[in-house]
């Protein structure tokens, strides 16, 4: 017995480092199945603030983009309410389920923390569950869509963006060579740049043609339908397999992401719910 | 000794906010990464035994996995680097011909530039071919994380070299 102490003592050093070495493998492993920030949730109190502050140093050297980005949306969102404004009165649609339309409220946000350039991009943004931010909402800007969140504390969030090489995201693609059809397919990211993605299953008899508009599916309970993803950048040509390898310009700018909206979906839990059961009905 | 635990701790602060408000920030062409806060662990008194820089380094890389979204990869390069560093600060005595005891803390003017220099981006490499293989996961990424590997290598090479100029060559 004594000698197993000694033997243990002596090599105290090596036991340690193995020690430490599963505990870091297991949060890995973990992570890499679940593909969230588990155990350590970006989302506390400590890191969000000193994150906050971090942005708050960052921000200085990129005002003029956000203000630019920000008069921007204010243009285009003047804009879509005269619009609005205009055809309400031209031609009013009886619609009387009131859930349905207002089944999309958008809760502006500010981004605190991010990363572009990683296998797995994930953002931080100033809203939590006190402002009745919850996990799996979508987050979208007035560009396109963003990703969804995934660990919320109160009073910050954080969100997996469609910019990680294991996450999918349903879209549809508007054929133009079809005269506008929409074929049903998903993105996901090949980790190389920030500003494209692939889109995935869509056999060589589709003609996809360069200048396609990608939107989100609404196959989702993320995203509302028809929100921009991108636009058919390329077509690269394909020998060995039966499916397009196409890559999708985004319409997001990762790069100067600094305001987003989180979608909540009144009808989340309820679509949620009902379509988890159809996942227990045995079979045959 | 007990100056130089409050040197460490100050140092340890310094090193993790410099990378959480400046270096995390810099990155080139998306494949050279700024991971400086590793200079901390290099230059760690060489007399703290095995198991106390074991824990450090787990602590730091605890730290930083915190704000880069990646639990348990910069923990797991961290304690590699702290394991194998005795084994390098042995290969620098050798190199400068001095007993492992004599080194009394590792910075440019203890031992010289260009010792300095293989020792730091031996260990820099290590750490940093762990941090981006295991953020692949997949074989198939090889030939992005070799390049990541090589670039962020001489970045961070770089930054740890200045920070040494900076703050640690006017003493004395």
């Amino acid at each position: 017995m004594q000698a197993i102490f000694d033997f243990v003592y002596r090599f105290r050093a090596t036991f340690l480092f193995l020690i430490l070495q599963i505990i870091c493998f297991l949060m890995i492993v973990r992570f890499n199945n679940y593909q969230k920030a588990y155990f350590l949730n970006t989302a506390s109190a400590f890191s969000g603030k000193l994150n906050a502050w971090a942005n708050e140093v960052n921000n200085y050297f990129h005002l003029r983009e956000v203000n630019q980005a920000l008069s921007e949306e204010n243009a285009r969102l003047n804009n879509e309410l005269m619009r609005l404004k205009q055809s309400h009165f031209e031609n009013l649609i009886p619609i009387r389920n009131e859930a349905i339309i207002s089944k999309y409220q958008f809760e502006p946000a500010k981004v605190v923390n991010k990363t572009i350039h990683k296998l797995r991009n994930f953002i931080t943004i100033e809203k939590g569950s006190a402002n009745g931010i919850q996990k799996d909402m979508g987050v979208i800007t007035s560009e396109g869509i963003v990703g969804r969140v995934i660990e919320v504390s109160e009073h910050y969030a954080v969100v997996s963006t469609i910019l990680h090489n294991q996450s999918t995201f349903s879209v549809k693609v508007k054929l133009k060579n079809l005269q506008g059809e929409a074929y049903l397919s998903y993105i996901q990211w090949d980790s190389r740049n920030f500003r494209y993605t692939k889109l995935k299953d869509i056999p060589l008899s589709i003609p996809v043609a360069i200048g396609d508009t990608v939107v989100t599916s609404g196959y989702n309970v993320f995203f509302p339908e028809k929100i921009m993803v991108g636009v058919v950048e390329r077509i690269n040509p394909q020998k060995t397999s039966t499916f397009h390898d196409i890559d999708v310009r985004l319409s997001t700018d990762f790069n100067t992401l600094s305001y987003v909206y989180v979608v909540k979906n009144r009808l989340q839990q309820e679509q949620t719910e009902i379509e988890k059961d159809t996942t227990n009905i045995p079979r045959k | 000794m007990n100056k130089n635990l409050i040197n460490s701790i100050v140092a340890f602060i310094g090193y993790f906010l410099f990378h959480v408000f400046v270096a995390r920030k810099m990155y080139l062409g998306g494949v050279a990464f700024n991971y400086v806060y590793v200079g901390y662990l290099l230059t760690l008194n060489p007399s703290i035994t095995k198991s106390q820089s074991l824990l450090v380094a787990f602590a730091m890389g605890l730290l930083i996995d915190w704000f880069e979204y990646s639990p348990g990869i910069h923990a797991s390069a961290c304690v590699f680097l702290a394991f194998v560093r005795p084994y390098l600060i042995g290969l620098l005595a050798a190199r400068t011909r001095v007993d492992v005891e004599e080194i009394r803390e590792i910075s440019i003017r203890e031992v010289d530039f260009i010792n300095f220099t293989l020792y730091a981006g031996m260990l820099i490499l290590f750490h940093h071919f762990i941090v981006f293989s295991l953020e692949a996961w997949t074989s198939k990424l090889l030939w992005l994380t070799l390049q990541k590997t090589f670039f962020s290598t001489i970045f961070t090479l770089i930054s740890v070299i200045l920070v040494q100029y900076l703050f640690f060559s006017s003493k004395r």
